[in-house]
């Protein structure tokens, strides 16, 4: 049982981390974890589902999804998963993915929503994490001015309660470090008691109630379309998986993320009025955090909205919950196997007037104190192609419009364009479209990327994106573009070796750092270099090798170089309470410009992205231990080692000497 | 004035830009990714190329450099298939009134076996700028093209590999001596991907990749991308019989875009 359980927990892990290379940074992988943990006990039943459930197995393609549909109306209903061999697109990688999270079998749900199913066949998780760095920070002193006041500790605590799939529920407590804890200046919300952690969040859902799909009360996120017109949460964006652009809309979710900014909170519906058409509702009310200034009106104005939800100094708690938020709005979808349509509208208004800052760059941003946004979407599949797009327009304001295609030209390849024209006042607070910048307004662009698989043994991504940004940027005193190029060679002859080659290179404009008069352009060009083996011997022991070199160079002054170079070592065998990695790295960056960025292991698959900027070692060790059937031990310890500084870090971060480390502890009870 | 402007621009400026001959709206529009393809366009590239015509077959091409009212590329090209020989000839003219290039060249090429092509291929090059004179010289290019396995081709060629120039001290006109190699990716018989890789003598590595997809039986579908500078070109072919209209856009990040348009028939 334990073995089945370990493996089980493998699977989802290897599939997570091949994937966690191309999410955003700050995309919640637990949530996702999650997900599939509860396919694995209760699998999407492919003859049964629908292609929102089947995207929120974020490795399924949009084309992939609707000639699985294509399929099934033109032959019946699939008797066997091997079938799926003859599915265009279904490659072997694809299959192998897809089988553990499926059946064809009816799922012998409990299906009644009674208080005694509740309790009998209900499922708990319950994780509790607990983190600190070490060392003291500046903030952490006695200072007269700006100091955290809170603690060094970090809490986490994360209920989740799901039944079937009628009922799901959760609560997140989070106090981030320097945070008070049982102690709080502001409430959290009207609904909770405040005085515990800095954020809550909660939920509750009740899923497949005759007409309602879905009805949330809490916390949730809206994603539809191409992330245009609403999409709370994060998206992927341009990555070697060069169909992340096309974007998996998963439409109404309960939030269980302890990100404190990317959610709803209020209560949403997606009802099923007529045969083939689905109409969802939301209102929300949030109070968010931003910088007051008064204008001479005496009115209290803001210029952006703080997304960090660290409320650590007195500057940040006075800034908490400052101004309120109210959206509401619906969308109508129809779908059908091939089609996808859907019109959406949405208000967003505040208790504060929104002015833009000072700066020409900021000319455009958003004034005001309310926006409306409507939006239209589409996706359709004919024969080998899958062309989506979408249109949105923010009332008073801009206009915005995405369009592209997901091709598959052979039973090897596969090809997406994608063009995109955001204008520089589009405003929209929900908007997580694929974009160059990290907001997706002022830019035009095209993208176009290509997947060829020729054997078992060989991958090769290669994807390009030409982009103009239309009006000025921060530091950027000009209309510019700019390119990005990727390419990707994987080779993997057997199941226990893997050999990868990225190349991807990035030219932008900015500034230039030469005091002149008034500022000029100048060419900023990234490129980095990547070599990557992994291999596996035997049955518990998997080693990985990584070689990173990135080059910058800005304008005409000389490249600066930065490296890389990790090895890590995982231990997970079968068989064994205990599983654990390690990593060992050197790097040496020549500024932050040259800075690195690679994906570390944590605790529970919560996967971070390390930032390597400077000289130095750094080292990791997780340990896993199963104390008991259904409860589980992580620990973490993990320190940089700086040379050639005397302090780490900076502003109240700063910390006296070359040693930055932090240790994690997390449990988790299943009931 | 401006005439003599864009005459004075071409002759320092044009090295850059007529480097590379044209290939044909059909090569174009695949980045000229061309070093393992087989077209009737190699003629300008890999003259291996060639030996995969099974007729004789002409061709018209058209380019237009859409930042001046003159700049045009015209050119031509005929190849003759005699069993295992194949022979072909091309011309070249680059410029406006004022200041143009003509390249002729005749090439000729065979087939050893079903997997091997080698080509060879003479140029006379002819520079004639208004009031200054004309001036001429040769080149010589030479490739092979070998298919690997049935899906991956390989190719080979090389520009003018003694770096013959023209002798005047008065044009600072350039001819092209680089050396290029590619392959060619063919899953199924509607698509093919087809990289290039280009060591000029004078500049830096320049990569391209280029794709040629068969929608219909009529028409087929390209676009491709080079890395530097970063161009991206889009393109289509229509079939008609003996008759192929190809016609393709190039997108340069200062030149803007050059659409151009080629007629092909086969006897």
């Amino acid at each position: 049982m334990a073995k089945a359980q370990a493996l089980e927990d493998q699977l989802i892990k290897d599939l997570i981390e091949s994937i966690a290379e191309n999410l955003p940074e700050d995309y919640d992988l637990s949530e996702l974890q999650d997900r599939l943990t509860y396919y694995r006990k209760y699998p999407i039943n492919l003859n049964q589902t629908s292609s929102e459930e089947l995207k929120t197995l974020v490795f399924l393609s949009p084309l992939q999804i609707s000639n699985l549909f294509e399929h099934i109306s033109k032959n019946g209903k699939l008797i066997d998963l091997l079938e799926l061999q003859s599915i265009a697109e279904f490659d072997l990688p694809t299959i192998e993915r897809l089988m553990p999270f499926v059946t064809l079998d009816r799922t012998a749900l409990m299906d009644k929503i009674t208080a005694a199913n509740l309790a009998k066949y209900g499922n708990n998780d319950l994780i509790m994490r607990y983190g600190r760095v070490l060392e003291k920070s500046k903030g952490y002193t006695d200072l007269p001015g700006s100091r955290y006041l809170g603690t060094p500790d970090r809490y986490l605590l994360r209920y989740r309660y799901t039944y079937a799939n009628r009922v799901s529920a959760a609560l997140v407590m989070e106090k981030d470090a320097g945070e008070y804890l049982f102690k709080n200046a502001k409430p959290a919300s009207h609904f909770f008691p405040s005085n515990y952690t800095d954020f809550m969040s909660a939920h509750v859902a009740v899923l497949n109630t005759g007409r309602f799909k879905k009805i949330v009360l809490g916390d949730y996120t809206m994603q539809f379309g191409q992330a245009l017109t609403l999409w709370s949460g994060f998206a992927f964006g341009k990555s070697p998986d060069v169909t992340g652009v096309v974007k998996r809309d998963v439409g109404l979710r309960p939030s269980t993320s302890t990100n404190e900014f990317a959610f709803l909170r209020g209560i949403a519906t997606t009802v099923n009025v007529f045969k083939n058409i689905d109409v969802s509702v939301f209102a929300s009310h949030r109070k968010l955090d931003a910088a007051l200034s008064m204008n001479n009106d005496g009115e209290q104005t803001l210029s952006t909205i703080n997304e960090t939800g660290l409320h650590r100094t007195a500057n940040e708690i006075r800034n908490k919950n400052s101004v309120e938020q109210i959206v509401y709005g619906g969308v109508l979808a129809y779908k059908t196997n091939a089609l996808n349509v859907g019109v959406l509208g949405h208000h967003t208004s505040f208790n504060r007037l929104f002015v833009p800052g000072p700066s020409l760059y900021q000319n455009f941003n958003f004034a005001g104190k309310e926006l409306t946004n409507v939006g239209a979407y589409y996706s359709y599949t004919y024969r080998n192609f899958y062309f989506f797009g979408e249109f949105a327009q923010a009332l008073n304001a801009g206009l915005a419009y995405v369009n592209g295609a997901l091709v598959s030209l052979s039973s090897t390849v596969s090809a997406v364009v994608m063009h995109r024209n955001y204008q520089k006042n589009y405003h929209n607070f929900f908007n997580q479209a694929t974009a160059e910048a990290s907001e997706a307004i002022n830019e035009k662009g095209f993208y176009a990327g290509l997947n060829i698989n020729p054997s078992r043994h060989w991958s090769i991504q290669v994807y390009a994106d030409y982009f103009k940004f239309p009006w000025l940027r921060f530091r950027v005193d000009a209309p510019s573009e700019g390119y990005e190029l990727l390419g990707q060679l994987t080779f993997t002859p057997s199941k226990t070796f893997t050999a990868m080659l990225r190349f991807k290179s990035e030219v932008k404009q900015q500034n230039t750092n030469l005091v002149v008069s008034y500022n000029h352009l100048d060419n900023v060009k990234r490129e980095n270099y990547r070599a990557e083996v992994k291999w596996v011997i035997g049955k518990s022991f998997g080693f990985q090798n990584r070689l990173e070199v990135v080059q910058y160079k800005k304008g005409e002054i000389s490249s600066e170089f930065g490296y890389l170079a990790y090895q890590d070592v995982n231990y997970r065998p079968l068989s064994s309470k205990i599983s654990g990695n390690i990593r060992v790295a050197y790097f040496n960056t020549a500024s932050y410009d040259s800075r690195i960025y690679a994906y570390e292991d944590d605790v529970l698959y919560n996967f971070t992205f390390g930032l390597y900027n400077g000289k130095g070692l750094r080292g990791y060790a997780n340990l896993k231990y199963k104390l008991a059937k259904k409860l589980d031990v992580w620990s973490r310890y993990a320190i940089f080692h700086y040379q050639n500084v005397s302090t780490v870090g900076s502003g109240l971060d700063e910390i006296q000497g070359q040693v930055k480390s932090e240790i994690r502890l997390q449990i988790r009870y299943q009931f | 004035m401006l005439k003599f402007l864009l005459t004075f621009t071409l002759s320092y400026f044009g090295t850059d830009v007529f480097g590379q001959y044209n290939q044909g709206a059909r090569l174009k529009a695949m980045g000229n990714a061309s070093a393992a393809v087989y077209d009737l366009w190699s003629l300008n590239a890999n003259p291996a190329g060639i030996t995969k015509e099974k007729r004789p077959v002409a061709a018209l091409n058209y380019a237009r450099y859409l930042f001046s009212d003159e700049l045009s590329e015209q050119s031509f090209a005929f190849v003759l298939p005699l069993q295992s020989n194949f022979a072909g000839i091309s011309i070249n003219r680059y410029g406006i009134s004022e200041f143009n290039e003509i390249r002729a060249g005749a090439a000729l090429a065979r087939k050893f076996g079903k997997d091997l092509s080698i080509g060879i291929k003479a140029n006379v090059h002819q520079i004639k700028i208004t009031n200054y004179g004309n001036a001429t010289t040769f080149s010589i290019d030479a490739g092979a093209n070998y298919a690997l396995t049935q899906q991956i081709g390989l190719g080979i060629y090389v520009n003018n590999p003694a770096s013959q120039t023209y002798h005047t001290g008065a044009i600072a006109s350039y001819i092209q001596s680089a050396i290029h190699f590619g392959t060619t990716y063919t899953p199924s018989n509607k698509l093919i991907i087809a990289t290039t890789v280009v060591k000029d003598f004078e500049r830096k590595l320049d990569v391209s990749i280029g794709l040629d997809y068969n929608l219909y039986d009529f028409l087929h579908l390209r676009g491709a991308l080079s890395a530097k500078p970063f161009k991206q070109y889009v393109g289509m072919g229509l079939i008609y019989r003996q008759l192929i209209i190809d016609g393709a856009v190039e997108s340069h990040p200062q030149i803007g875009y050059t659409p151009q348009i080629g007629f092909s028939y086969a006897f």
